[in-house]
C-alpha cells in the first residue's frame, strides 16, 4: 500500500525546471549506460529462454515442413503436414476440447477461489487451518493426486462411487464414459488450482483499505452492495492477473489428463497438448507433431497480443 | 441513516450468523480438498489385498508399514529424493536471481525493443512444454546432457512466470530509492543488489516457493531427460508403480507421502509470509 | 548497434561455454572389473521379484559381467526407449513385445543377432519356442532372443460360477457369452455392488479382441499385414454379437484397461477374464477360487493370444557389451533358470525339453503350457503401436460405447488403416 502512494507522489511532485534541464543534458550518457545495464540484467534469462524456448520453437517450424519420423531419410514435404491438419477430425476434436477445458475451468476456478477468499477473509475459528487445507492440493504432485482421484471414482470399486451411490448419485461408467471423463478431468484441474488462486485473492483482499469497507458498512450498504461497489472494483487487478494465470494453467493442462484418461475414451478428453505429446513421443511423427505445435504457437501469440493490449492499458495506472 | 442509530451489536450478530454458514461451506471445501490426500495417506499403510478387497472404505483393516520399507527396495528412493532436492532447490534459488534481474530490467529501464521483449516473454509463458519438447530433447542430446543434472536444471532456471510476476512487483516500487543511490554514484548492478533485491524479498519468496513446488512435482520433464532410475527424480521414479497391468498402490502412496512431507514443511514455514508477500507485490 | 553486437557476442560466448561444459559424461568402460550392461523391461507385477532374483544370481555366479536392470511399466518404458536410443543413452538390452520390434528395427537402434543361433552359438533354436524365435526376425534378420513366451488363458472364478448354478467353464465363445450373461448381476442402485460375467478390456491390456474376432473368421489385420480385416463381414458380425451382449446384457463393463479388468477379477467382481500368467499370484493372495482354461473356440477356430517378450541388443553396443549380453541370454535360456522362471511366475518355460513334472510345484505354469493355438497379434508391422493406439482401440471403444453404427465405424477404421499401410 505504501508503495502505491509513494509512486503516486513521485509522479505528481515533478522535478523543477532547472533540474529538468540539467538532467536532459546528462540524459544521453545516462540513457546509454542504463540501456547497457538493462541488457546485461536481461541476458541470463534471455540466454536460457532463447536457447531452450525460442530457438526450439523456430527449429520446430523447420521440422514441421518435413516428414521426420526418426527414420534414416527425412524429406521436405512443404505444407503437407498443415494440409493434413485441416482434414484431421482428431485435431479439431483436440482443439475443441482445449477450448472447452479452458473456458470452463478458468472461470469456475476463479469464481470459486474468489468466493472462498471472501469467506476466509472474515474472523472465523480455525481460519488458518481451513486456508491451509484448501491450498494443500496445489502442493501435491498432480500426477499422484490424479491417481488417487481415479481410484476414488472407479465405477466398480471406487470409494467415492460407493459413497455417492448411497446418496442416490450415480457416476455411470466414470472415466470410461466420455460424458463423465471430461468433467472429471476438469474437476481435478479445478480442485488443484482453486487454493492457489484463493491465496492470490486473499492477498488482494488484504490490500483493500479497511476504512473503505468501514465507510461502506456505516453507510448501511448490504453485503452484496459492498461487494459490488467496493470489493469487486478494488480486486480488478487481482482478478485480471488470476484470470490470465488460470487461462495459462488450463491451456497447458496435461498431468491429470495423462494419468486419468490418457486422452480417451476415443480422444474425447484429448487436448492439443496431449495430441502433440502423443504424436511426437508415442508415434514418432515429428513432422506432424511440430505442425500441430505451430498452430498452437500461433494461437498463443494471438492471445498474447490481445493480452498486451490489456497490459498496455493497465500500465497507464503506474 | 437508520443504521447509524442502531446499536453496534446488530452487525456483529449478523456476522456470527453468517459465520456459521461460512464455516460450513469452508469445511465442505476443505473436505473435498483433503479427501484424496487422506485416501493417499491411508492407502500407504494398507496392503494391496486390503485395498482391492475393501475398496469402498478409507479405513485400513490393519496398519502396515511394509510399503514404506518396500519403496526403498523397489526404487533407489534415497538417491531420487536427493536428486529431487538438488534439482528443485537449485532451480528455485537460481531462478529467483535470474528472474528478478530480468524483471527489474523490464520494469525499471527503458531500452530499445522493450515491448517486443515483453511480448516474447508473455508468449513464452503460454507455450506449453510439449511444443518444444522434441527440439529441446535433441538439443540436450547434442550437448550430451541427457541423464545429467545440468540437463535437468539449466533449461529450467529462467521462467517466464517468475519474470512476469516480479516485474509487477518492481513496477510498484518507488523510484526515489534508486534515484538517490544513482546520485550517490552507485552502479546499476549495485543498486539492484543492495537495494532492489532485498526490497523484493517477499515477492522472491513467492517465486521461490512456486518454482520449488512446481519442479519438485514435475513428472514429464525428468521422465524424458533422466531415463536412468539413479539420476531421475521422485515423481518420475514413482511413475514406475503405475503398471500396465497392475497399479501397485501401497508403495506408490508411501512414496508419495514421503515426497509430500518436504513440501508441506516448506509451506508451513512460509505460509503466512506467502500471502503477505503476494499482497506486497504489484499483483493486488 | 554496438550494444546489439555486444549482446550477440555475450550470447555466443555463453552458448559455447554451455556447449563445452557438456558431453563429458560417457561412462568410460574401465578395463578392469566386470563389464556392466543395462537391461530395461516391464515386468512390474508378481513376476518382478522372480526376475530380480534370477538376475542377481547371474551377477553372483561369475565375475566378468554385471547386469544393471531397470524395471518400469511397459508403456513408460516405450515412451522413454526411442528418445533414449536417439540420445545414445539407451539400454544395452531391452525386452519388448514382438509387435514393437519393426518400429525399432526400422529405425536402426537394434543390433542384428544372427550369430546367436549359429551351430556353435549360445542358443539352440531347436529347444526354444519356435514362434518366439520367428517373431524376432525382421526383414530376414534375427534381432533377438526369447525372454518369456506364453499365451493368455481364460481365468474363471469358481465361486461366482457356482452362485449362478454353473460348474464347468465354457468351451465355446457363444457359451462364454451365455454364461457371462447368467452370472451378471447389475445393482441399479449401487454400481459398486454389481457383478459382471466377464471383464473384456479394450486398452492398455493383452487385448482379447483379436482372439474373439479370429475365432469367428474375422480379424484386425490380414496375416501378411497388407490390409485391414475390420470391414470383412465376419469381423462385423462378430463385433455386432459382442456389442449386443455387452450393451444389452451388460456382460462386461466398457472401457476397461487391463489393470481395471485385473482389479475386477481380484475383487471377485467379474467371473471371467482373458489374461496372462501374471494374474495368478495376485488371485491366490486375494483368496479367489479360480481355474484357468484355454480361450474357448468360436465358429471358425480356436486361438489364444500369444504373450511373448523377447530381448534385443542396442545397435551401439561395444564388443564387450555384446559378449556380456550373449552370456546373459545363454544363462537366461538354460534349463535351470527356465525351470525357476516357470515355477516362480507361471509362465511356461522357454525350453521344450523341460519335463512337466519339474514344474509340478506350480500347476498354473503347467496349465499355461496348454494354451491352444497361440497366435501373435500383428508382428511385422512398423506402425503397429501407432495404429493400435490411434485407430483400433478408439474404434472398439466407440463401438462398445454405442457411439455409432458397428459396420460404419469398422469400415471407417479399415479405410484409415489401409490408407496408412498403403502410404508406408
Amino acid at each position: 500500500m505504501s508503495t502505491r502512494t509513494a509512486t503516486a507522489a513521485t509522479v505528481t511532485s515533478g522535478p523543477s525546471r532547472p533540474a529538468e534541464r540539467r538532467r536532459r543534458r546528462r540524459r544521453g550518457a545516462i540513457e546509454r549506460r542504463r540501456t547497457r545495464a538493462a541488457l546485461l540484467f536481461l541476458s541470463p534469462a534471455f540466454l536460457v529462454l532463447g536457447v531452450f524456448v525460442f530457438w526450439p520453437i523456430l527449429s520446430a517450424l523447420i521440422t514441421s515442413f518435413t516428414n521426420d519420423r526418426y527414420l534414416d531419410t527425412v524429406d521436405w514435404v512443404g505444407l503437407a503436414n498443415y494440409r493434413r491438419l485441416l482434414d484431421d477430425e482428431r485435431f479439431w476434436t483436440a482443439l475443441e476440447n482445449t477450448a472447452v477445458y479452458t473456458l470452463v475451468t478458468a472461470p469456475v476456478s476463479v469464481a470459486l477461489a474468489l468466493g472462498l477468499a471472501l469467506l476466509l477473509n472474515q474472523r472465523l475459528p480455525a481460519r488458518g487451518l481451513l486456508r491451509a487445507a484448501i491450498f494443500l492440493p496445489w502442493v501435491v504432485s498432480l500426477g499422484i493426486s490424479a491417481i488417487a482421484w481415479s481410484a476414488l471414482i472407479d465405477p466398480q470399486i471406487g470409494m467415492l462411487t460407493s459413497w455417492l451411490s448411497s446418496l442416490g448419485i450415480s457416476i455411470g461408467d466414470g472415466l470410461r464414459d466420455p460424458s463423465v471423463a471430461m468433467p472429471a478431468v476438469m474437476f481435478v484441474g479445478i480442485w488443484r488450482n482453486v487454493g492457489f488462486f484463493m491465496v492470490m485473492y486473499l492477498a488482494g483482499l488484504q490490500q483493500i483499505p479497511q476504512h473503505l469497507r468501514e465507510a461502506a458498512l456505516l453507510d448501511g450498504a448490504s453485503a452484496v452492495k459492498r461487494f459490488r461497489h467496493v470489493t469487486w472494483p478494488l480486486l480488478a487487478n487481482t482478478t485480471m492477473f488470476v484470470v490470465i494465470i488460470a487461462a495459462i494453467f488450463a491451456f497447458q493442462a496435461f498431468d491429470q489428463i495423462y494419468v486419468m484418461t490418457g486422452g480417451g475414451p476415443f480422444f474425447q478428453t484429448e487436448t492439443l497438448v496431449m495430441l502433440i505429446y502423443g504424436t511426437a513421443v508415442l508415434d514418432y511423427d515429428l513432422g506432424y507433431a511440430t505442425a500441430i505445435s505451430w498452430v498452437l504457437v500461433v494461437i498463443v501469440l494471438t492471445l498474447s497480443l490481445i493480452q498486451m493490449r490489456f497490459f498496455s492499458k493497465r500500465a497507464v495506472e503506474y | 441513516m437508520a443504521a447509524v442509530a442502531l446499536p453496534t451489536t446488530r452487525p456483529r450478530r449478523r456476522v456470527s450468523a453468517g459465520a456459521v454458514l461460512s464455516l460450513f461451506v469452508l469445511c465442505a471445501a476443505a473436505a473435498i480438498a483433503l479427501l484424496p490426500l487422506a485416501w493417499l495417506l491411508t492407502a500407504s499403510v494398507r496392503t494391496q489385498g486390503d485395498l482391492t478387497g475393501n475398496p469402498s472404505t478409507i479405513i485400513p483393516s490393519g496398519i502396515t508399514f511394509q510399503n514404506y520399507v518396500d519403496i526403498w527396495r523397489m526404487i533407489p528412493f534415497g538417491r531420487q529424493f536427493l536428486n529431487t532436492t538438488v534439482f528443485a532447490l537449485t532451480v528455485a534459488c537460481v531462478s529467483v536471481v535470474i528472474d528478478s534481474m530480468a524483471a527489474y530490467a523490464l520494469a525499471r529501464f527503458r531500452f530499445p525493443a522493450r515491448t517486443f521483449v515483453f511480448v516474447a516473454l508473455i508468449a513464452t509463458l503460454l507455450v506449453p512444454i510439449q511444443v518444444t519438447f522434441v527440439p529441446v530433447y535433441n538439443l540436450l542430446v547434442d550437448l550430451g546432457w541427457i541423464n545429467t543434472m545440468q540437463g535437468l536444471i539449466v533449461p529450467r532456471v529462467a521462467d517466464a512466470f517468475g519474470i512476469f510476476f516480479l516485474r509487477q512487483f518492481f513496477l510498484a516500487l518507488p523510484r526515489d530509492l534508486e534515484d538517490a543511490a544513482r546520485i550517490d554514484g552507485a552502479g546499476e548492478f549495485q543498486i539492484y543488489r543492495r537495494i532492489m533485491f532485498p526490497l523484493a524479498g517477499p515477492a522472491l519468496v513467492t517465486i521461490f516457493i512456486f518454482n520449488l513446488v512446481n519442479n519438485w512435482n514435475d513428472l514429464l520433464w525428468p521422465l524424458m531427460v533422466m531415463p536412468d532410475q539413479d539420476t531421475t527424480t521422485l515423481p518420475a521414479g514413482l511413475a514406475m508403480f503405475r503398471g500396465q497391468y497392475v497399479v501397485d498402490y501401497g508403495p506408490l502412496m508411501a512414496g508419495a507421502t514421503l515426497a509430500l512431507i518436504p513440501m508441506i514443511i516448506a509451506f508451513i514455514v512460509v505460509q503466512r509470509r506467502f500471502i503477505e508477500s503476494i499482497a506486497t507485490t504489484g499483483i493486488k | 548497434m554496438r550494444k546489439k553486437t555486444l549482446v550477440a557476442a555475450i550470447t555466443l560466448c555463453c552458448a559455447s561455454l554451455v556447449a563445452c561444459s557438456g558431453g563429458g559424461d560417457d561412462d568410460a568402460a574401465s578395463s578392469d572389473g566386470p563389464v556392466t550392461i543395462t537391461f530395461w523391461n516391464g515386468f512390474t507385477s508378481s513376476d518382478r521379484p522372480v526376475l530380480e532374483r534370477l538376475v542377481e544370481e547371474f551377477n553372483q555366479s561369475q565375475d566378468d559381467y554385471t547386469v544393471d536392470m531397470t524395471i518400469t511399466p511397459w508403456d513408460t518404458m516405450y515412451q522413454q526407449l526411442m528418445p533414449a536410443y536417439q540420445a545414445g543413452e539407451g539400454p544395452t538390452l531391452v525386452a519388448m513385445d514382438p509387435a514393437r520390434l519393426p518400429g525399432y528395427a526400422t529405425r536402426g537402434v537394434l543390433a542384428p543377432m544372427d550369430d546367436l543361433y549359429q551351430p556353435d552359438g549360445p542358443l539352440d533354436p531347436e529347444v526354444l519356442p519356435q514362434a518366439s524365435v520367428e517373431a524376432t526376425v525382421f526383414e530376414d534378420t534375427q534381432y533377438g532372443a526369447p525372454m518369456s513366451a506364453g499365451a493368455g488363458m481364460l481365468y474363471w472364478n469358481k465361486t461366482l460360477f457356482a452362485n449362478a448354478g454353473l460348474t464347468e467353464p465354457p468351451t465355446t465363445l457363444e457359451q462364454m457369452a451365455d454364461y457371462a450373461a447368467q452370472i451378471t448381476r447389475i445393482d441399479p442402485a449401487d454400481e459398486t455392488k454389481s457383478v459382471y460375467g466377464i471383464a473384456l478390456p479394450d486398452h492398455e491390456s493383452l487385448s482379447p479382441w483379436p482372439v474373439l474376432l479370429w475365432a469367428d473368421g474375422g480379424g484386425i489385420y490380414d496375416d501378411d499385414s497388407s490390409r485391414s480385416l475390420l470391414a470383412e463381414p465376419e469381423t462385423v458380425e462378430a463385433m455386432e454379437f459382442w456389442t449386443d451382449r455387452i450393451r444389452n446384457d451388460n456382460i462386461s463393463p466398457v472401457g476397461l484397461s487391463g489393470a481395471d479388468a485385473d482389479a475386477l477379477l481380484l475383487g471377485g467382481r467379474a467371473a471371467m477374464h482373458i489374461a496372462g500368467p501374471w494374474l495368478s499370484t495376485g488371485l491366490e493372495e486375494a483368496g479367489i477360487d479360480y481355474g484357468v482354461v484355454p480361450v474357448p473356440a468360436g465358429s471358425e477356430g480356436q486361438f489364444s493370444p500369444a504373450v511373448s517378450v523377447n530381448i534385443h541388443l542396442d545397435a551401439d553396443a561395444s564388443e564387450a557389451e555384446k559378449e556380456a549380453s550373449y552370456a546373459f541370454l545363454e544363462y537366461w535360456n538354460t534349463t535351470e533358470v527356465q525351470t525357476q522362471w516357470a515355477v516362480g511366475t507361471s509362465y511356461p518355460p522357454n525350453r521344450s525339453d523341460i519335463p512337466a513334472e519339474d514344474l509340478a510345484e506350480n500347476p498354473t505354469s503347467v496349465a499355461f503350457t496348454e494354451a491352444v493355438n497361440p497366435k501373435f497379434y500383428q508382428a511385422g508391422l512398423m506402425d503397429f503401436a501407432d495404429l493400435e493406439r490411434n485407430v483400433v482401440t478408439p474404434t472398439i471403444q466407440r463401438i462398445l460405447a454405442g457411439d455409432g453404427d458397428v459396420q460404419d465405424l469398422l469400415e471407417q477404421a479399415a479405410e484409415q488403416i489401409d490408407g496408412q499401410l498403403g502410404a508406408s
